[in-house]
Formats: C-alpha cells, structure tokens, sequence
C-alpha cells in the first residue's frame, strides 16, 4: 500500500475551484414552486425585489409547498407558500391550548 | 354549542391577529449534532445569542461562530435533531418576560412554568444577558439583609447591594442557610429568587414545601434547572434569575438572588465548552471560566435613589471538595465577592449549627450594613469571641489556669453556644439583639454550658409574652437606648430568676 502525495499546487487549485463554486451557489436564488414556472413569471417575482434581478436563477419543484412561492437567497428565505403559513397557524393554535 | 362559539371565534380572532406581511428569515441546516450542541450551516447573518428555532419546535442559541458554521446550544431534548433539520434564526436575543405574576412560579430558564399551573402573564422582556450599571448609578451598601440567624446579623452583616459567597463542603447547612435568609424576609419586603443549578429534583421539591410551610413562596421565584436539565438551561439559569431580578430592581425594590450553586454552572459551561472544541485552561475549564461568574455578579448593585433607588443583593453558594477553598473556582468567586461566609464540617459534627467559622468568615461592607442597636452589642460580641479563640487551645488545662483566663473561656463558651440556631426558625431583630445583649453583658457567666438552650428558649418566651411592646419598639427604631437597655436589663434579671429558684 503506498501512500499517495498530492501536489500541493494542485492541492490549492482544487480548494479554489471549490470555493468559487461554493460563492457561486451562494449567489445563486433558488425558487421553490410547487409547478415548473416559466419565465415571465419569475420576472414578475423579480419586479418586487429588484436585488435578485441580476442574480442567476434556479427553480426548485416541491410539490410539499401545496401552493405559493418560496424564494431563497443565501441564508435568508422569503417563504410564501401555504404549507408554511398552515404549520405556523397550527403551532399558534397548539400554544393557545 | 355556546363554548365551542366561543372557540371558534377566540380561533377567528387568532387569525385575524395573525401578521399578513410575509418575512425574510434566516435559515440553516444542521450538519453534526453533538451532546447538546448542533453544528449549523447556513445563518449567515446570525448575531451571538440569538435564538434559533429548529423546525421540531425545539430553540436554542448562537454560541459560536466560525467561518463556515454555527454552533448552536440546544435548549432542549437534543436527540430528537437529526443531521437535516431545518432551523430559523427568530431575531431576537436571549431574554425572559416576566411580570408581577412571576412571584411564587416555579420556571425554568426560559420562563416555561414548572408547576403545573398555567403560564404567567407578560409583561416586559428582560435580556439575560446585560452590561452591569456603572460606578455613576451606585451608591454605597448600608442598609441590612436580616437573615435572622445570630451569628451572620452580629458578626457577619450583609448589606443590600451585597455580594456574600457562602461557601463550604457538602452537607454544612449551606442551602439551609439561604432558606433560613428568604424564610425571614416576609415582613422586610424583599423579593428572593432562588437559582438552582444542577441540583436534585427530590430537593428542590422539599425545599418549595418547605417555602410553602412557612409562607415564603408568595415573595419568592424559583428558577430551576436540575442535574437531569439540558446542560445549556443549566448554564442559563442564574442569568435568567438575575434578568428577573433586575426586572423588579427597575421598580425600585430589594431583590435578593440566590444562586445554588456556582460549582454547577461552571461544570455545565466546561461541558459546553469542551463539545465546542474551545481550548482547555485549567482542570479543563475554559479560559473564559472568570468572567462567566464576574459579570454575573457585576449586576448585583444598590441604585442611586436617582436611578430608582432599589437593590440586587447576591448570595451565590460554592460547593467545595474536602473544604479546600484554594481550588479553581472557589478562589474565583472569593475574589468576586464583597466577603465569604465559610461553613465547616468539623464545626457541624460538632453539634455548632450554623456551622460558621467565625474567624476565616468576612463581610467586606461590615458594620456599615448594620443597625444601631446590633451594632453596640456586636462590638463587644466580637471581642469575647476573639478573645475566647486567642485562649482555646488553653482550654485543656482546666483548673490549671488563672482566674482572668478562666473568666474569658467561660464567657466565650457561653457566647459560642448562645449563637447557635435551630434550623428553619429565624428571629428578628429585637430578639436578636436581646439575646445577645443577655450574653455580652455576663448573664449566662453563672449558667451550665447545657442549660443555656433552656435559658434562651425562657427568655424569648418572656420577651413574646411580657416585652411584646418593646420588641415593637426595638424593630421599628432599631436603635438600643438608655432606656431600653433598663427594660431589657428588668426581662433578663426576671427570666434568671424565674430560671434558679
């Protein structure tokens, strides 16, 4: 068994290369739909936070939404999508009691 | 039909009460999970401190930052996270709310009741964790905390304001020292909250019937946070008490905090520590392990009547192994404080209770947390007492001795036994004061050792039956005049001579 050195210069390369793709997905905005959205449709949503607008996009299927949006950039999330306004009435409704 | 409208509508008005405008929030996903504490990536614009809400409903708070990740203490049942979890920064800081309605709740750290009762109303929301007032905000400590034991009001006051570490080993009357101190602030109107850290369930609920008993629950909060608590509402508890505390020192009351006990907190905040992978310093506590107690204790103050006038007194207890008071953080704390009340177990197994060593025993705010009255007798009480422990090795020689010598063992033996104390029965002041004054002034001189319980147990009853009025007037002066020294003079001769027909 041989132990396998790895070239230090391409040790630094690879680190680079990961960490750029790391700050790519960073900037990437994820959007969470329940269905495909097309095109004009994101835009819309672009018009209201015009930050995003020049960021690349993903559109992300999850049919766990049941309805609405969730955008997310970063670490930070807009969440918009009825699952998330059901778990938090019934959270509320469970402290009541 | 009529409870379930009003259900329904209580339910509608929820709704409608309900924020329509949707939020950006922060969220992160757990990536480890160690013993009590998650590894999150995500959160990146989290601050120290703010409380994190995992998608299970359980919280915890930002400990530790680093480039990568953060490191979240859980509050809560730790094993019910998995690597996965979703979790939601809420915003805000740690804090607690309280209100007037927190007096005579059982709660642990966060403010959830314990006492099976329902929660309290809110009315503030205190930040655990503050910045001490300033040096401008404080005036000097000397009014009194009466605990109603002898031998602390006497000869080692504690002043409002104060900070008095009680210290000594296992089973030396430590918590029933501060039980006796909140048991005898009923008519002084101070508000006790009493911090547990780390202790036994079984105790904790003798101690609030004990409170019950004696109706001292009603001015009383106990924060608890047992051994078997998550070892991150063990490291919050006595902010949380202190944060109640301050909630009515703004109201311009005496508080009193009671912290049982610090060796607990550290330990909980070593295991924190370590899972952090924070280097050790010390028997493998953290560099940090000074400052964990010292801005804790930093909150207890007495405000200038400018800023409200009222007072955070702390009486934080140290648990030490084999009496060694030079361990790490019992030198901590003695350095901390403003004086230490030592309690041995040499003295306990002795039969004097409380087991307090009067000579290694300080209070560094001194006579100047005194009354008038209990000041002229103590001044002479110390004196017998220093005298009697300059001469007790001498004691073996009996009849060997002088008669000056003899005369001083034989006072201090007397004075020694008289501030002995039952458990669980705190007296006021006047009766404090009378009985001490009895001992100082040669009453007990021509007694046996062994009839001095009954003399006192005669005497208090003489003063309850036929000195009612002058206890009155001893506890509202608080001063010991000519003429009250002539009437105390008459109740003692008649006490001795009822005593030897």
């Amino acid at each position: 068994m041989s132990i396998m050195k790895i070239n230090t210069v391409t040790k630094q390369e690879i680190k680079l290369f990961l960490k750029k793709k790391l700050e790519d997905e960073k900037n990437k905005v994820f959007v969470y739909s329940p269905y495909s959205l097309s095109k004009e449709e994101i835009n819309q949503i672009f018009e209201i936070i015009p930050f995003l607008k020049v960021r690349p996009v993903e559109n992300i299927i999850d049919r766990q939404i049941l309805a609405g949006i969730k955008v997310q950039y970063g670490s930070k999330i807009l969440d918009l999508s009825l699952n998330a306004r059901l778990k938090n009435l019934a959270s509320r409704l469970h402290e009541n009691n | 039909m009529k409870i379930i409208d009003k259900h329904i509508k209580e339910i509608e008005k929820k709704i409608r009460d309900a924020k329509k405008i949707p939020e950006v929030e922060e969220v992160g996903t757990v990536h480890e999970v160690k013993d009590g504490v998650a590894i999150l990536a995500g959160l990146y614009n989290v601050a120290y401190g703010e409380i994190i809400e995992f998608d299970t409903g359980i919280s915890g708070f930002v400990i530790d930052l680093s480039e990568e990740s953060v490191g979240v203490v859980v509050l809560g049942d730790f094993e019910k996270i998995k690597a996965g979890d979703k979790a939601k920064s809420s915003g805000k800081q740690l804090e607690i709310s309280v209100s007037t309605e927190i007096l005579g709740r059982v709660i642990d750290p966060l403010g959830r009741p314990l006492d099976n009762k329902h929660a309290y109303k809110k009315d503030k929301s205190y930040p655990l964790e503050k910045i001490a007032p300033g040096v401008v905000y404080r005036i000097q400590v000397n009014k009194p905390i009466q605990t109603g034991i002898k031998s602390i009001d006497a000869l080692i006051p504690i002043g409002r304001g104060q900070r008095e570490l009680i210290i000594g080993d296992r089973g030396t009357g430590k918590t029933t020292l501060v039980v006796d101190t909140i048991i005898n602030q009923k008519k002084e109107g101070v508000i006790c909250i009493y911090c547990v850290i780390g202790q036994k369930k079984s105790k904790i609920a003798t101690l609030i019937e004990l409170l019950k008993k004696h109706r001292a629950l009603d001015y009383t909060v106990v924060v608890s946070a047992t051994a078997s608590d998550p070892v991150a509402l063990q490291y919050l508890a006595p902010y949380a008490a202190c944060a109640i505390g301050e909630y009515f020192l703004d109201q311009g009351k005496d508080v009193l905090v009671i912290y049982d006990d610090l060796t607990k907190h550290a330990w909980a905040y070593r295991q924190i520590s370590l899972i952090l992978r924070r280097p050790a310093g010390r028997e493998a506590y953290p560099g940090d392990i000074f400052y964990l107690h010292s801005r804790l204790l930093e909150r207890a103050c007495r405000l200038a009547d400018k800023y409200g006038g009222g007072s955070l007194t702390a009486l934080p207890i140290v648990e030490t192994l084999e009496g060694d008071v030079s361990a790490y953080i019992p030198t901590n704390i003695i350095s901390i404080t403003d004086g230490q009340i030592f309690l041995e177990t040499d003295l306990f197994n002795a039969g004097l209770r409380p087991a307090i060593n009067v000579g290694l025993s300080v209070s560094r705010v001194g006579s100047s947390a005194q009354t008038k009255a209990m000041k002229q007798v103590s001044a002479r009480l110390k004196l017998d007492l220093a005298q009697y422990r300059e001469l007790a090795a001498f004691s073996q020689f009996g009849s060997e001795l002088d008669e000056e010598t003899r005369k001083l063992l034989n006072r201090g033996a007397k004075v020694t036994q008289i501030l002995k104390q039952d458990k669980h029965k705190p007296y006021s002041l006047a009766e404090e004061v009378s009985v001490i004054w009895a001992a100082i002034n040669g009453y007990l001189d021509d007694l046996n050792l062994s009839q001095v319980d009954e003399f006192e147990k005669k005497f208090l009853n003489e003063l309850t039956s036929k000195g009612k009025s002058f206890l009155e007037k001893i506890n509202k002066n608080k001063n010991l005049e000519k003429k009250d020294e002539d009437e105390l003079k008459k109740l003692v001769e008649r006490t001795v001579k009822a005593f030897k027909p």
